[in-house]
């Protein structure tokens, strides 16, 4: 080849090279540097450098021009230029233009250090800057139009660096709004731990409260003293109820709560469901059905406490917001596959109804249909938004159907897994008794407690069983005191001054020489987070009662811990005891012959008996009701129910049946005259129906009194 | 001028009359004690640095090298290279100790690739423009990015010699030391409190070109001009006389058929192709940047020694107080060279000779070499010889 055919090829080649070197980044250092690093090379420059405008760089302000890129960076002397600037003046004119460092007036344009000789090139980078090359071997690196041949590449460059600066701006944006978006949820994170924290500190004296109300009642007051207690208990109830949505809340948001996974009877937990929601629909004069499919297993394993709390909150809801008609639970097995079965529960109501607009967000926390709803109805506004998450975490799912006015329907999927039925021994049989008589005679049990409320509680529910109680402020004076005295059990709170309950039961189990250090240890906590669970059996206590405990778990503990052996007895005292009465599908108000049947087995006069008897003792049995209330025998109404609840269900008015359960429970427990005066009334009039259907059907002989 | 002593029997070094010129000592099959013994002679009473460069069939233990080193509380850098030269000879067992003035303790960057030049400090409160030496694993793979990331934060404050130390067999191993440790993928740094004259040249010449690398990584060449690399390559070298070449002989042959890449008013910065793959790529010592124009080279035994003497001549270039010389020269210049190789060194020695001094001259055979071209950007070279005059 010629010189010149020579020469072209190199600057051919040195283009194409560089033009592949533009763009290989979105990142504006790294694009610059590529393209920057190879003309240095490969045309021996000493220096390279990118101004741009201050309005196109990032987080910088003001007029002028600034230093974006620079190679080596040793070598820079100045990172800003006025935008009146000789260099931005002249590349008004030209594109491009080179000089040498001895020229006059050069040294106007060179910021760098320790330039003594070479030469410059300068290159307009269309509207956002411009490129400063500097060679220390001179002229001949911008020799023969070089800048000129430079051009295109450099537009090229340009559109690159553009795209690059647009690329960081949409960068710096999302990150912007990501970090907002992350703070909304700190926020949002700290407010709910907040509420935690709050409704944490709260139930504590708030329980105490509730315990002080049950002692109040059993110490004679007079019928109004009775009702304002009452009313206290009831409002104290519903604030526990809303503060435990809080905390449930709280401990489904971060992920702490766990589940259970025993069998239970799912039929008889949708009874009680039933019942229970039917009891409040009483008050507003609804009706309530429950509709069973035959084929729905009857044992399943799963969490039934939270299951419980799922369907309790959807029927209240569906009752609060109902003003007139029906609310139905319908459950039905939708299928069984590799021994799980898919349950589907329908809640539907024929209530207000929510808006559409509503509706995407209903599971969303604090959010109810409207600010009226708060108002009227009541409620923290989580209550939806704990059942979503609980059906989350079973591995459900709940979907909702609404319309304006008309009712709402909440279809709930859940996973149960197949169970056995559990076996009943002796011990299951006779336990109920067994709790009944709750004697500690003769147990020492040493509370460890600071508040004197709680020392209370404790006081007359240990003395009420017998047990000899001493009770210590706090760790440092509940390790004396069992250092002094025998003991056969601690019950330990856990935050106490001078000694809390963990570093007591520390000091207990490596300080103390059995037989002491073996005590048994009963932890008494207001928290049912994971975390203190695990606290308090890794410093070595036995087990943990939450507050405020039930006396029957009590009991059960303390008995199983002073009584080794017995443990199986004690521990079932809080399960349900299996219903005596039949599990059959219920529709309620409706005569039904079916258990009756089944039970005679063909036995028509056997059936003819059973109805002869309803019809004969009823009356009589229901005037004894009326009169127990009268003379507000609450002991007597409890026990006159009892009796009356077996002859209605077992003609299949359950309904009638569960009112007589709940006056069973609430005549000795919070005995209301009036409200059980209404319900004798509603017994009298359902008997009498009842009765006039026995006497219509032709079925079964049934001879009138 | 000088008088040889020998010490054990196997050391000797030159006893200077001047002390404006600093010793350099070379011990045959060296033991840890002679090199000891040697470096303790040369810098009692002086502040000098010994920079201990060793053949690869030396057949030391470095951890114990740099074990004594430490127990006499001497501060020392070196490295092993496929040979050591001393006056107009190469050693591939012998170990050459050059005598250094430094202004601080060596630096060791222990994994180059990690390196984001963000941590080195400048050389600072200098009369003149101090000289760095460089001693890097020249099997590392980012050696070119490394020696970007020090000039941008270093640029034209220091001028930059160095070489690829390793062994010939192209093993990866632990082969640059300081007082802490061995150190594989590293490099050790050394400011020179001496001013140093450059000289740069390899003498190989474009034959045919451009190609263009349409795909590379890093050291490896995997396409030119879109085809496979070793094609393309083939093809070149039987139409140039290379006679045929095969995976089995690439070596032989491509010693003589390197690469180069442009670099305007400089001879093209060599890539000296070591090996073929399977695939047919080519694997270079140094990196070679994608789409990056390279032409192919020859080289005449003529024109390579006839480099050196360039080279020596642009260190002699100034009126200068000359007083030492460290020669950095590629190991496959030797391969090619042959028994020829000695006409090389005697080239410098000549031209030593012509600038009226007369001292002795050592260096290392070198997997790489790094120099700057004085003001320009940092570069990795193949097949070059890179020379620094040390003068006052």
């Amino acid at each position: 080849m010629d010189k010149i055919s020579t020469e072209i090829v190199q600057d051919i080649s040195l283009l194409y090279e560089l033009s592949l070197s533009v763009g290989q980044s979105l990142d504006f250092h790294a694009n610059a540097d590529k393209f920057l690093q190879t003309l240095i090379s490969r045309k021996n420059l000493a220096f390279a450098s990118v101004w741009l405008k201050s309005s196109y760089m990032m987080e910088k302000e003001g007029e002028g021009y600034q230093l974006a890129y620079a190679h080596p960076e040793h070598r820079v002397g100045g990172s800003q230029l006025p935008s009146d600037h000789l260099i931005v003046k002249r590349l008004e004119k030209e594109v491009s233009f080179s000089f040498q460092v001895e020229e006059k007036g050069s040294q106007d344009y060179i910021h760098e250090k320790d330039i003594e000789q070479g030469a410059y090139g300068i290159l307009r980078l269309g509207k956002i800057g411009f490129l400063k090359l500097y060679a220390y071997r001179g002229e001949p690196a911008f020799k023969g139009g070089f800048l000129h041949k430079l051009q295109n590449v450099i537009r090229k460059f340009t559109v690159s660096l553009e795209g690059c600066l647009a690329y960081q701006r949409l960068i710096n944006e999302i990150r912007e709004r990501k970090q907002i978006e992350k703070e909304l949820l700190r926020s949002q994170e700290v407010v709910e731990q907040f509420y935690a924290n709050v409704s944490h500190e709260i139930r504590t004296p708030l329980n105490g409260m509730l315990g002080m109300m049950n002692l109040l009642l059993d110490t004679g007051l007079d019928n109004v003293q009775q009702e304002y207690v009452a009313d206290m208990k009831f409002s104290s109830k519903n604030l526990l109820a809303i503060l435990n949505d809080i905390l449930d809340y709280s401990k489904l948001r971060e992920k702490s709560l766990e589940l259970e996974q025993i069998p239970f009877n799912l039929t008889e937990l949708l009874k009680n469901i039933y019942n229970t929601g039917k009891a409040k629909a009483r008050e507003k004069n609804l009706k309530v059905k429950l509709q069973l499919d035959f084929e729905l297993p009857e044992f399943v394993e799963a969490d039934s406490l939270r299951l419980s709390q799922i369907l309790n909150n959807l029927v209240d809801n569906a009752i609060k917001f109902t003003e007139k008609g029906e609310v139905s639970i319908s459950v039905s097995l939708m299928s069984t596959e590799d021994a799980t079965h898919m349950v589907h529960f329908k809640i539907q109501d024929s209530g207000i109804g929510i808006p559409e607009s509503k509706l995407p967000y209903i599971f969303d926390n604090f959010v109810q249909a409207s600010k009226e709803t708060t108002r009227k109805y009541g409620g923290s506004g989580l209550g939806l938004s704990i059942v979503k998450l609980l059906i989350d975490l079973m591995g459900g799912s709940i979907s909702v159907e609404s319309e304006l006015g008309h009712g709402s329907t909440f279809n709930v999927i859940l996973p149960f897994q197949e169970t056995e039925a559990p076996e009943q021994n002796q011990d299951q049989q006779n336990h109920s008794e067994e709790a009944v008589i709750q004697d500690l005679e003769g147990t020492r049990i040493l509370v460890v407690e600071d508040m004197r409320i709680n020392q209370k509680v404790l006081e007359h529910m240990l003395g009420n069983w017998k047990a000899e109680i001493t009770i210590a402020d706090n760790g440092l004076k509940g390790v004396e005191k069992l250092q002094a005295e025998p003991f056969d059990l601690i019950l330990m709170d856990i935050q106490m001054p001078e000694m809390d309950g963990l570093e007591a039961t520390h000091f207990i189990r490596n300080e103390l020489a059995p037989p002491k250090s073996k005590i048994p240890i009963v932890a008494l906590t207001a928290s049912s987070h994971i975390k203190v669970k695990e606290k308090v059996l890794s410093v070595g206590m036995n087990a943990f009662i939450i507050k405020p405990f039930e006396p029957a778990r009590l009991f059960s503990l303390i008995k199983f811990y002073t009584a080794k052996g017995k443990m199986s007895k004690v521990e079932l005292v809080e399960e349900e005891t299996l219903s005596e009465e039949p599990v059959v599908a219920i529709t309620s108000g409706e005569l039904d012959f079916s258990y009756l049947k089944n039970l005679a087995q063909g036995d028509t006069e056997f059936i003819s008996g059973m109805l002869q008897l309803f019809v004969e003792q009823t009356p009589i049995e229901l005037q004894q009701l009326h009169k127990n209330v009268e003379e507000e025998d609450w002991e007597m109404v409890k026990k006159q129910a009892h009796k009356l609840k077996y002859p209605f269900s077992s003609v299949g008015r359950n309904d009638l049946s569960s009112l007589l359960g709940e006056m069973e429970q609430i005549s000795v427990e919070d005995p209301n005259k009036e409200q059980i005066h209404v319900w004798v009334e509603t017994l009298a009039k359902g008997a009498e129906t009842t009765m006039k259907q026995i006497f219509s059907q032709s079925e079964f002989v049934v001879k009138k009194a | 001028m000088f008088h040889l002593l020998r010490i054990n029997g196997n050391c000797e070094f030159d006893m200077l009359n001047n002390f404006t010129h600093m010793t350099d000592s070379i011990i045959h099959n060296p033991t840890i004690f002679s090199i000891l013994e040697a470096v303790k002679e040369n810098t009692q009473g002086k502040e000098l640095t010994p920079l201990i460069l060793l053949g690869e069939e030396a057949g030391l233990d470095l951890d114990h090298l740099v074990q004594a080193f430490n127990e006499e509380e001497i501060t020392f850098l070196g490295a092993i290279f496929p040979g050591v030269i001393y006056q107009t000879s190469k050693y591939t067992d012998a170990c050459v100790i050059k005598y250094l003035q430094t202004s601080e303790k060596p630096i060791v960057i222990p994994d180059i690739s990690k390196y984001e030049g963000d941590w080195l400090d400048i050389p600072e409160n200098h009369p003149y423009r101090p000289t760095v030496l460089m001693l890097v694993d020249g099997l590392a793979a980012n050696i070119g990015q490394f020696l970007a990331y020090m000039h941008n934060r270093w640029g034209n404050a220091v001028h930059y010699i160095g070489g690829g130390a390793g062994s010939l067999s192209l093993k990866p191993m632990p082969c640059v030391m300081t007082n802490e440790g061995v150190f594989e993928n590293a490099a050790i740094l050394a400011v020179l409190e001496k001013q140093v004259k450059l000289g740069v040249k390899h003498g190989w010449k474009r034959i045919m070109g451009p190609f263009v690398a349409t795909d590379t990584e890093n050291t490896v060449i995997k396409e030119l001009n879109w085809q496979n690399a070793f094609e393309v390559y083939k093809e070149v070298i039987e139409a140039n006389g290379g006679g045929e070449i095969t995976r089995d002989n690439f070596f032989d042959i491509a010693k003589g058929f390197p690469f180069g890449i442009t670099k305007e008013g400089e001879e093209d910065i060599v890539r000296d192709p070591i090996t073929v793959n399977e695939e047919g790529h080519l694997i270079c010592v140094g990196e070679v940047p994608m789409n990056s124009v390279l032409n192919i080279l020859k080289g005449d035994k003529e024109s390579l020694i006839g480099s050196a003497a360039e080279a020596a001549k642009s260190c002699f270039s100034e009126e200068v107080e000359k007083q030492s010389i460290l020669m950095i020269d590629c190991i496959s210049r030797v391969l090619f060279l042959g028994d020829d190789f000695s006409k090389e060194l005697e080239a410098v020695q000549n031209e030593i000779k012509i600038s009226g001094e007369d001292f002795v001259f050592s260096g290392a055979l070198t997997l790489g070499e790094i120099s700057s071209y004085g003001e320009n950007r940092l570069e990795f070279f193949n097949k070059t010889i890179v020379m620094g005059m040390m003068h006052g």
